[in-house]
């Protein structure tokens, strides 16, 4: 069977993650889409609170969204970025039914993919992935309706005096190292190669590092009308405030 | 008293709880960070189950909940949690 590609316009925060929701709620057909965030950012993961992680009040002086995600994992400035999710029935005959191991698997399509644009990745358990011994993507995934959502990150250029402006780091992370130690770990796909690259190649290195990774083929389509209506109906509990505080 | 743990697990991910405890009994916890859980919708009924239990048997018993109500962490252990409450109960005493 073919799988769906859905190359996503962008979107506000809150229809971002309703249209993922949507999917693993709906959705009939392996799906990849691929999409951006505007205005930029922040995602936070599922059992985070709100204030522990986010400066708020940056965030509206920037005029960038923060949002909840249904997945768990850490907070993400979502910026310069083309973001991922893959969505999937539990019971196929491509990704393990262990948790951990799957999360492996899609990393790898994601490093065949970067390998594609002369990026040589390696895969940093659970959840990230390293160029260079840096973070240049991060994922996380839920199970749920019997299906599989991963959604990931790659970072194609990254404001780290931006993002650390909006994201509070505990000194627990920081563990007496400098913050600028602490920037140091994040990079960027430009940042790597040395030069600026589009969005629509690493659209294509990512869907070819599915193709070979999984031995499948994508049509291009778009989300169905039950996904559609779906969706618009999630994105307003994914901007309730009580969802975004975790009361 | 409201205790308040940040306990960073050895190659594993963020603890921030919020606890009361009397006697070493847990009486309310709150349980956050950039852990993974699933299913995600089981972390009240962990909160829960941890009520009335000796912060010494954490581990011990909550290890059965999770295999008894199939749930999964990952970046954390029932034993890493044991420990970011007792850290809590001694910073905060």
């Amino acid at each position: 069977m073919d799988w769906r590609l859905i190359i996503d316009k962008e979107n506000d925060a809150f229809m971002n993650m309703a249209i993922d929701k949507a999917i693993i709620l709906e959705s009939k057909i392996p799906t990849l889409r691929l999409y951006q965030w505007k205005p930029a950012a922040v995602s936070i993961g599922c059992f985070q609170s709100l204030d522990d992680e986010v400066d708020v009040d940056k965030c509206k002086e920037y005029g960038i969204d923060y949002v909840r995600r249904m997945t768990g994992g850490g907070a993400v400035f979502h910026e310069n970025e083309l973001t991922y999710s893959i969505c999937i029935e539990e019971n196929n005959a491509y990704f393990s039914k262990d948790l951990r191991e799957s999360y492996r698997q899609i990393c790898d399509a994601i490093i065949i993919g970067l390998k594609e644009i002369n990026l040589n990745a390696e895969y940093a358990f659970l959840n990230d992935i390293l160029v260079n011994g840096k973070k240049i993507s991060g994922c996380a995934q839920t199970r749920r309706n019997g299906k599989i959502l991963q959604h990931g990150t790659l970072i194609l250029d990254v404001n780290v005096d931006r993002m650390f402006e909006l994201l509070r780091v505990p000194d627990e992370k920081i563990k007496g190292k400098q913050i600028s130690q602490v920037k140091e770990r994040v990079t960027s796909i430009n940042k790597e190669l040395g030069k600026e690259i589009s969005i629509k190649q690493v659209e294509r290195a990512i869907v070819l590092g599915f193709e070979k990774k999984f031995n499948i083929k994508f049509f291009e389509g778009k989300l169905s009308e039950g996904e559609r209506i779906l969706a618009r109906k999630l994105k307003g509990e994914f901007e309730k405030n009580e969802f975004k505080n975790f009361t | 008293m409201e205790y308040k743990s940040v306990y960073k697990v050895e190659k594993g991910k963020l603890l921030k709880l919020k606890f009361e405890s009397e006697n070493r009994i847990l009486r309310k916890i709150e349980i956050r960070g950039d852990f993974f859980l699933y299913p995600e919708n089981k972390l009240k009924d962990v909160e829960k189950f941890l009520i009335g239990l000796s912060i010494d048997e954490i581990d011990q018993k909550l290890n059965k909940f999770l295999l008894d109500n199939k749930i999964i962490f990952i970046g954390f252990e029932p034993l890493d949690l044991e420990k970011a409450i007792k850290n809590g109960l001694a910073i905060n005493n």
